[in-house]
This record gives structure tokens, C-alpha cells and sequence, in this order.
């Protein structure tokens, strides 16, 4: 896919030197009488950091070649996070790194969006809200239950999240992916 | 200031800007929007209409009056502007629309440095005239608008800013580099804290300026800048008839080499400078720019009614 620089709109995703981008910002700038270019900033998809760059108007822009593929997790292999594709069954190897924290909210055959470019998986999208079993967590202190503390808790895929005072071993909480937080306690 | 405020705010400016003029022995033409040639500018995009008299008639919008109200000029006009819309393809941002208000005025027997008088007297009037302070904040910087500009020139600003001698403009390559600097490394820079006009460009980049023969000719072309905001354009008017022809061919084979649309040479307007037009300097003002210099906001759209919205989203293919 070839874009010009009137195509360019933020959450357009280009390729540089092989290297996926998204475009966060963008601003038409043209001195009077003179070349036009469009400003850019962009996230390398890969690794977050930012890239300016002044494109002038008539460059071409090679469009990333991004596929979303419907997988479930399956397990964990050394390193890497083994997903299925839910309709083509093919198995896809995402490194630990990709998914960095994340990988700790995983739990077997949960549903999420895998984000291939050139055919190799880039960002994994967890559903926003999953639901885990605290297993590790200090009583809390007595009458304590409305002062809006927190505690560290350990959920049951190694996770480590703060939780309300209130919360005992073996509740079931929902978690923001998002943000990594607690949201509230769910009943079994 | 609400939608409503911002709009009388810049029908004021608009009085204003009538009352300097009219104030100044200066007449208000009014010449038409739609025309045979819109000039041959190799980075403007003239917008083309079919229809009229005739269902075939082929004309365009204006992208400034300037070759218009040269042929005032010659009529012998005597100082003359025009305040309305022009219309160049291809430009939407925060400092673009394309259709915005321009406006143009002509001083027979001045040059370049009469506009720059002209545009300094100007910039002091309107804060006065409206009542306002004449400091104005854009994007974090503050501009008296009252104080002289400071003066630079682009090669003076080339080597200040980038280190080094601007590069040769004359070849599309060349050219493209040199306006890459002027927007990432220059026009940032200029303006910040007082009102600065950036004069005497490459002969090549100014297609309707007088050059300066010596040494190194320049064009006598001025902008001003507040706060890196480009707001005019001024030249000593090119008024040789001949050394205009041959840029008109040069620029019709330029946009040809670049595989654009071709575009009808301004016969009428070189008959017309055949005629003998009086030396003159001429600015072409952005006034959508200046109403938001003036009324602290973000962007020309906050000051156009209906304008198009500057980071347009195109329907998903």
C-alpha cells in the first residue's frame, strides 16, 4: 500500500527503513510560494520512541504491511507466549518482551487481538477487564475496611497488583489491562 | 471569546484594516475572484471552474489579485488594495485553508523597504485602532507588535540557523532542501520576540520580484514573521515586461518538468505590463493569521466562519 501525504492522518501506520510507525500528530506546513510538507510525529511501533520527520508533499509513504488476526493463548514456552489462531489454528510465537507486563494477566485460552507486521506477531491487545484469583495476600488490619488503603496482592498467574485493604486470599478480582489496576472483587 | 465574539472580533479587524488604507490615500478595488489565468506559480494550485457565459468556459479562482490589480496599476489606479477571499488548492492546517482572506495593496513609486514601513505602521495602528494591547502570545511566545522589526536576510538567517549558506534553489532537489530548512530550522525561529522580516531571497524564488544586480542578485522579496507565524509577502514589483515573459515561460516549463497541470500564461496581465506599469511595491497580506495573532487564538479556523476542519479525516477507502 502506497500513501501520498494527503493520506496522512493520525493513527495512519507507515513503514521507515523496514520499521513499523504509527503517526501520533501531523501539521500541513508551507512557506508562502514555496515546497509544501506535511510535519509528522511518529511512534515506532516496535519499540515506542518518537520520530520527527518533515515530509514533502508528492514523497511517497510505504504503508505498513499490518494484518489483526482473533487468537487465544495457549502457554508458555521458555522465552516466548504460544496464541492460536482462533479460525486457522496456526500457531504464532510472541516473545516475553513483547508483551512485557502484560504477560502476567494471560490465563489459558483467553481471547486476544495479535498484530502482525510482515507476518511477525508486533503487539498483542489483551481484552481490557480479565478476571484472577488472588493467591497471596496479608490479612488486612481489622476496621480498617474504609480508610482507602492498599495492599500488594499476588494473583494466580504471578502477577503482583496493589489491592483495597478488604481483599482475602482466593477472591476473584477484575483487572484493568490497561492500566494494570484493580477494578473491583467478582463473585465466583 | 465564543464562536460569535471571534467572528465580530474579525469583522473589526477587517474595518480596521480599511480604515488604515482608506486613511492613507489608498482606494478599495473589488476585481473578480474568478479569472482566465490565476498566474503560473510553480507551488500554488489554482483551483479551475468550468462554466460561466458559455457551459465550456474555462477559468479559475484567484490565488491573490496581484495580477489583477497590476493591471490597475497600469490604468493608473495610484495606490490601491484589495481585502477579500483567494484560493489555493492542497493547503489545510492550522495556518491553511484553502479559501482564506488575503490582503493586497500596491504603492506606486516605493519598493520592498516602503512595504515594510508600510506593514510596520500598520501592526501598530491595529492594536491602537481595536482597543487591544500590543503584545501578542502565540504558541508560548510573546511579540510586541509595536516595536521596529528586526531585519534579516536569508542568507544572513541560513547561516545564523543552519550554519551554512542556503542551498542552491534552482534545481527541484536543491529546492526542496532549502524550503526543508526554512521550515524546520528557520521559520521556528523567526519572530519569537520581536516582529522580523526575513528579505532578499534567491532571485529564483521570487517569480514577480525586481532582482538587485551585483555580486550575488537577490530578489527584493520581504515576509514578516510573528512568532514564527508567516503573515506577508512584499516585493519591489517587477515591472520589465520581457525579463516577466521569459519567468512565465520558465515557470509553464517547470510545472511541466514536474508533471503538473498545465495552466494558461496571464496574457492579459503581460499585455498589460507591455503597457508600461509604474515602479511600485506591492504585500500580500494573510489576514485570517493576523485576526488570530490578535485574538489569541490557535488557529485560522477559530477565526473563519465554517472553515474546514484542519486535521480532516478522509472517509476510510
Amino acid at each position: 500500500m502506497i500513501y501520498e501525504t494527503s493520506d496522512i492522518r493520525k493513527g495512519l501506520k507507515i513503514e521507515i527503513d523496514g520499521a513499523p510507525y504509527v503517526v501520533v500528530d501531523f501539521q500541513f506546513v508551507k512557506p508562502g510560494k514555496g515546497v509544501a510538507f506535511t510535519r509528522t510525529r511518529l511512534k515506532n511501533m516496535e519499540t515506542g520512541s518518537i520520530l520527527e520527520r518533515t515530509i514533502r508533499t508528492g514523497e511517497k509513504l510505504d504503508g505498513a504491511d499490518m494484518e489483526e488476526h482473533d487468537a487465544e493463548y495457549l502457554y508458555k514456552e521458555a522465552d516466548h507466549y504460544v496464541f492460536m489462531d482462533i479460525e486457522s489454528y496456526e500457531q504464532f510465537h510472541v516473545a516475553e518482551t513483547i508483551l512485557g507486563e502484560n504477560g502476567l494477566f494471560l490465563t489459558e485460552n483467553l481471547k486476544v487481538k495479535l498484530l502482525l507486521h510482515n507476518g511477525r506477531p508486533l503487539t498483542v491487545e489483551l481484552p481490557n477487564f480479565v478476571e484472577l484469583a488472588v493467591v497471596e495476600s496479608d490479612p488486612g488490619l481489622k476496621g480498617d475496611t474504609a480508610s482507602g488503603g492498599t495492599k500488594p496482592a499476588i494473583l494466580s498467574t504471578g502477577a503482583r497488583i496493589q489491592v483495597p485493604l478488604f481483599v482475602n486470599v482466593g477472591e476473584l478480582l477484575r483487572i484493568d489491562t490497561r492500566t494494570g489496576t484493580y477494578v473491583e472483587r467478582v463473585k465466583r | 471569546m465564543n464562536p460569535i465574539e471571534l467572528l465580530r472580533f474579525r469583522a473589526r479587524v477587517l474595518t480596521a484594516i480599511r480604515q488604515f488604507f482608506t486613511g492613507r490615500g489608498f482606494w478599495e478595488a473589488d476585481t473578480p475572484l474568478r479569472v482566465r489565468s490565476p498566474g503560473t506559480e510553480v507551488h500554488l494550485v489554482p483551483l479551475r471552474v468550468l462554466g460561466g457565459a458559455r457551459p465550456g468556459d474555462e477559468r479559475f479562482l484567484i490565488t491573490s489579485p496581484e495580477l489583477q490589480l497590476k493591471r490597475l496599476l497600469v490604468l493608473g489606479s495610484g495606490p490601491v488594495f484589495q481585502l477579500g477571499h483567494v484560493f489555493r488548492g492542497g493547503e489545510l492546517g492550522p495556518l491553511h485553508q484553502p479559501e482564506f482572506t488575503l490582503l493586497e495593496w500596491y504603492r506606486p513609486g516605493s519598493d520592498y523597504r516602503g512595504m515594510m514601513a508600510d506593514t510596520e505602521d500598520l501592526l501598530r495602528f491595529l492594536p491602537l485602532a481595536l482597543g487591544l494591547p500590543t503584545t501578542v502570545r502565540w504558541q508560548g511566545h510573546e511579540v510586541d507588535l509595536a516595536r521596529p522589526a528586526a531585519r534579516l536576510t536569508v542568507a544572513e538567517a541560513f547561516q545564523r540557523y543552519t550554519g551554512a549558506p542556503p542551498p542552491d534553489p534552482t534545481t527541484p532537489a536543491g529546492e526542496a532542501a532549502y524550503y526543508r530548512l526554512l521550515v524546520e530550522q528557520i521559520e521556528p525561529q523567526l519572530g519569537n520576540e520581536i516582529p522580523t522580516f526575513l528579505l532578499d531571497y534567491p532571485p529564483s524564488q521570487a517569480s514577480l520580484a525586481r532582482i538587485r544586480p551585483g555580486a550575488s542578485p537577490v530578489a527584493e522579496r520581504t515576509e514578516l514573521y510573528v512568532a514564527g507565524v508567516e503573515l506577508c509577502n512584499a516585493f519591489s514589483e517587477l515591472t520589465d515586461p520581457v525579463e516577466q515573459r521569459a519567468r512565465v515561460a520558465q515557470e509553464l516549463e517547470a510545472r511541466r518538468l514536474l508533471g503538473l497541470s498545465p495552466l494558461p500564461a496571464a496574457t492579459e496581465f503581460l499585455e498589460a505590463l507591455a503597457q508600461g506599469m509604474p515602479a511600485a511595491g506591492g504585500n500580500a497580506l494573510g489576514v485570517d493569521r493576523l485576526v488570530m495573532l490578535l485574538a489569541g487564538a490557535a488557529g485560522i479556523d477559530e477565526v473563519l466562519p465554517f472553515a474546514e476542519p484542519p486535521a480532516f479525516v478522509p472517509p476510510a477507502p
